[in-house]
């Protein structure tokens, strides 16, 4: 209802304003909406006026839309004294409308006043039968629970019954099962021993495999030993062959030239200078490693001594094989102990 | 001798356990000129070698025997430093040590680093720096062969030092007393003379020289300062004298003093005073020689049969006979830390120079002769120099007793005799 | 060791002698860098100073051993104006075997007569000049030349010259009479020469 009331009043306050209301803060150079040409506002607001009042009250205002603007009228030239009178009687019609509707609201009020009270009425009749209602009902479902217990019994009674053939039934499966599961252990068994009788061959199989295996590794590591045994005692017989013919004498005297032959110290050797220096021989006979095992020289001696082993690496290569040694030592002077 | 002992107790232990080992005997050494290679050091400052130290390095090295420089014309690379060099393309080319080296600075004060490098070791054995000038350039480079040579042999380099001769001019006509670089550059006449001027001898200090002059119709010894050239006679009597010889300190001189037509052995102090007599003999005693720590004085006496050597303590006493090998042996002259002693020793009719070992008396005949005469040892005592009178001809000649090696210095004209090496100078 | 630095005060007096001494012995001390030993040099007055300063009576007075001035005889037995003054015409060197100082038996005669000529003439001197081959060491020849010398000496006192008539002297194997190595040379060089001088 206020809703209604505040539209009315709305629409009241715009037919006051009259047109060429702006909306404020507005561009003031810009063109007013609708797009009119000043000559012709008062022309075209009077012309809207009309065509409002000629259809306007008709049909009642109902939309928040201004009643202008869109509407366009062709407007008549009229003198100014008929649009005077016309305005007088125009505005007389309008105080007469506002009258009309505010009289209108007046109804309306009413009429809802009184929908009110019819309903308030309603409601208290329908309270009464309402309890009525629920009296039937409570009759009804207690009937109706007798014959639901009454079922119930019958139905309980087959249930057992039910129940007792399934359970002689279930007895007799589960004694079917057991024997048809006795049957199959035996089955099993029997399978499990042809396995192990199959298994225990193969294991006599394989243990004897073993042995002839192992009986045969031992023979070749006989005849391997043997082997090894006769190459050692042949190399041993060929190196003292080599020793007693004076192969290896003859090798030592060539690694011996050789190191003398680059011996050099400028000064010739100093007076009472002994050394004894090891040294590790690669094979192909390349000095490796050189060490002093004794020596009573000079920074200077020992220099000569190392230039003239490295200047004689690689030594002359072994006669035989068999003289290879990874080690050799060498000495000066060649004075024996106890000389 | 307790090494000795101790040495071959390690010696009868070792090869019981050495049947996994190859055991060599050494017997000896082989004597030969140690391949070397002097690369010529880079200038930095100026291009090409304004003073060319290397050359001169190279020359002092290999005059001694003991090195054999490779050509220049044959290096491959001349690197400047160790860090440049490539060990294996050297060991290719047979050399074992490298000097290389580089020299920055003005060409009025150039400095000059090098390094010598093992080869075989592949290690810098020397590194070092030394500052130099126009003047010295040469001085700068015996002292780079002395630093070397030390490195390499172990024994001092003696390129550093000076020698002082006699150089008699043609005809006789005049004496000059000359005082040279070891390697006979740098000549300077010291003193000179219409009379024959013998037997220079140089004091320990190399500040000093006394020598024997005839100015005044005998022989005299004479006492002069080598830097001013300021002399005195050593005697104020003026009395006859002759080869002088220094005390290790310098502080007197044995002569050969005739008196009554008697030579014998006397010791002028050198501060003045009377001289006093050594050897008191109607035989001919000259020859002086101090030994080093100045206790004894050997001497040359005739009077067995021929001259041979004989010592004496220096404070007096009895003499003995040192020399026995022969009937001619004469002007001992010691071998500095060694025991041994340079004479001249004369066997059918031919003169050469012998080194003697004053322990078991063994003689080592050094040169051919046959008019070798005057041996005088370089400080180090790994070379000497000595009157050679060769039948090529006579000059100087140096005998460097570690490789054999004999090298001859002749003057342009006349002859060079009476040697004497200077000491160790720095 | 100390040198008598310079003696300026004496300079002028000395000069005479240094300048002499130059010219007769022309010994020339100081260092005096050259860059040939070979090329000789010219005695300067520093170098003449030095020598003076350290003993110039020697040198000035060192006629003796001058072989280019008058005092020499020009022919070997005669003085400058022709006399003979040598005593007996005929020998004046002796030669001596290798190493030795013993007078050869031939040389009797020819002292006999060089001692009778000095004690007759008792003003006259002679210098006995020592001399050895170049065989052997420099210090060790010049002590044979003296020996040499003074065998001489000895020869003719004994046949009758005063002591004061005669100077022995040796120059070693300085100063030749022959160059050559060989025996024909050294021969002519182990010998004494008998010097007459003139006063």
């Amino acid at each position: 209802m206020d809703r209604l009331k505040a539209l009315i009043e709305r629409v009241v306050q715009s037919l006051r304003a009259g047109p060429g209301i702006r909306s404020p803060g507005a561009n003031p150079n810009a063109p007013p909406l609708p797009m009119l040409r000043p000559c012709s506002w008062s022309v075209g607001g009077h012309a809207a006026l009309m065509a409002f009042l000629l259809i306007g009250f008709a049909t009642r205002i109902q939309t928040d839309e201004p009643a202008f603007g869109t509407i366009a009228i062709d407007g008549v030239v009229l003198d100014d004294e008929a649009v005077q009178r016309e305005i007088q009687r125009l505005d007389e019609l309008e105080r007469a409308a506002v009258i009309e509707r505010e009289q209108e609201v007046e109804r309306l009020l009413e009429q809802i006043e009184e929908q009110e009270e019819r309903q308030r009425r309603q409601e208290q009749e329908l309270s009464a039968l309402s309890s009525q209602a629920e009296q039937a009902r409570q009759t009804l479902s207690e009937q109706q629970a007798e014959a639901s217990r009454q079922l119930s019994a019958m139905q309980q009674q087959q249930q057992a019954e039910r129940e007792r053939l399934a359970q002689v039934a279930r007895e007799r499966k589960a004694e079917e099962e057991r024997v048809k599961a006795a049957e199959a252990d035996l089955e099993r068994a029997e399978a499990e021993r042809q396995q192990a009788r199959e298994e225990a061959r193969k294991l006599s199989e394989e243990a004897d495999e073993a042995e002839r295996r192992i009986a045969e590794t031992e023979r070749r590591t006989r005849e391997a030993e043997m082997a090894e045994q006769l190459r050692r005692e042949m190399a041993a017989e060929r190196r003292n062959e080599a020793i007693e013919s004076g192969l290896l004498d003859q090798y030592k005297a060539r690694i011996r030239q050789r190191i003398e032959s680059n011996w050099s110290p400028p000064g010739g050797i100093p007076e009472g200078l002994m050394w004894v220096v090891l040294l590790d021989i690669l094979p192909g006979n390349e000095v490796d490693d050189i060490q002093f095992e004794a020596f009573n020289g000079t920074e200077t001696d020992r220099r000569y001594i190392e230039t003239a082993i490295r200047r004689s690496s690689p030594l002359p290569e072994p006669p035989i094989p068999e003289l290879f040694e990874r080690q050799m030592r060498l000495r000066y002077p060649p004075t024996e102990p106890g000389q | 001798m307790k090494l000795r002992g101790i040495f071959f107790a390690i010696l009868a232990v070792l090869p019981l356990t050495a049947s996994a080992q190859l055991d060599v005997v050494i017997t000896r050494s082989t004597q030969r000129a140690i391949p070397i290679a002097v690369v010529p050091f880079e200038w930095r400052v100026t291009l090409g070698l304004p003073y060319d130290f290397a050359e001169i390095v190279e020359a002092d090295l290999e005059r001694t025997g003991q090195f054999a420089p490779m050509g220049r014309e044959t290096m491959i690379t001349r690197p400047t430093r160790f860090s440049e060099m490539r060990l294996t393309n050297w060991r290719i080319m047979d050399v074992e040590a490298v000097l290389v080296g580089h020299v920055s600075g003005s060409e009025e004060n150039p400095t000059v680093e090098f390094e010598l490098v093992d080869v075989y070791a592949g290690k810098s054995l020397l590194v070092y720096r030394l500052q130099s000038s126009r003047e010295a350039f040469r001085a700068t480079a015996h002292r780079i062969a002395d630093l070397v040579y030390e490195q390499l042999t172990g024994a001092r380099g003696m390129f550093s030092t000076r020698l002082a001769y006699v150089q008699v001019t043609p005809g006789r006509e005049e004496f000059r007393l000359i005082v040279a670089d070891a390697d006979g550059q740098n000549p300077i006449v010291v003193l000179r003379s219409t009379d024959p001027i013998m037997s220079p001898s140089w004091s320990p200090d190399g500040a000093y020289l006394a020598y024997v002059s005839f100015e005044a119709g005998h022989a005299e010894v004479f006492v002069q300062e080598v830097a001013t050239g300021q002399r005195r006679p050593l005697s104020p009597d003026r009395t006859s004298a002759s080869a002088p010889a220094w005390s290790p300190d310098g502080r007197s001189l044995a002569v050969a003093r005739n008196v009554n037509a008697n030579s014998d052995i006397y010791i002028y102090s050198i501060d003045g005073g009377s001289p006093q007599r050594l050897t008191r003999h109607s035989a001919v005693e000259t020859e002086p020689e101090f030994s080093a720590d100045g206790n004894r004085v050997y001497f040359t006496s005739d009077r067995g049969i021929g001259p041979q050597v004989y010592v004496v303590p220096a404070r007096g006493g009895r003499a003995q006979r040192v020399s026995f090998t022969g009937s001619y042996n004469a002007r001992p002259r010691l071998q500095p830390d060694r025991n041994q002693m340079a004479i001249v020793h004369q066997q059918d009719g031919r003169f050469r120079i012998g080194l003697m070992d004053l322990r078991d008396e063994s003689l080592r005949l050094l040169t051919d002769g046959p008019l070798d005469e005057s041996p005088s040892f370089a400080p180090n005592g790994r070379a000497l120099i000595f009157g050679a009178g060769t039948t090529a001809g006579r000059g100087l000649g140096v005998y460097f007793i570690d490789s054999g090696v004999m090298r001859l210095l002749r003057a342009p004209e006349g002859i060079l005799r009476e040697p004497a090496w200077g000491p160790y100078e720095n | 060791m100390n040198f008598p630095r310079n003696t300026k005060a004496c300079l002028p007096i000395l000069l005479a002698f240094v300048l002499a001494a130059c010219e007769t012995s022309g010994t020339t001390a100081g260092p005096e860098p050259g860059p040939d030993p070979a090329v000789s040099g010219t005695a300067t007055a520093d170098g003449g100073a030095t020598a003076a300063g350290a003993g110039s009576g020697a040198i000035a007075s060192g006629t003796v051993i001058n072989r280019e001035g008058p005092p020499v005889a020009s022919e070997p037995g005669r003085n400058a104006s022709g006399d003979w003054i040598g005593g007996p015409q005929g020998t004046l060197v002796i030669y001596f075997d290798y190493d030795r100082s013993s007078i050869r038996e031939e040389y009797s005669e020819i002292l006999q007569a060089h001692g009778a000529w000095l004690a007759a003439n008792q003003g006259q001197t002679v210098r006995l000049e020592g001399h050895a081959d170049e065989r052997g060491t420099p210090e060790y020849n010049l002590a044979l030349g003296s020996r040499r010398a003074n065998a001489v000496n000895q020869a003719l006192t004994a046949l009758g010259a005063a002591g004061a008539q005669l100077n022995a002297v040796s120059f070693g194997e300085e100063r030749p009479a022959a160059e050559g190595a060989d025996e024909i040379a050294w021969s002519q060089n182990r010998r004494v020469e008998l010097v007459y001088e003139t006063n």
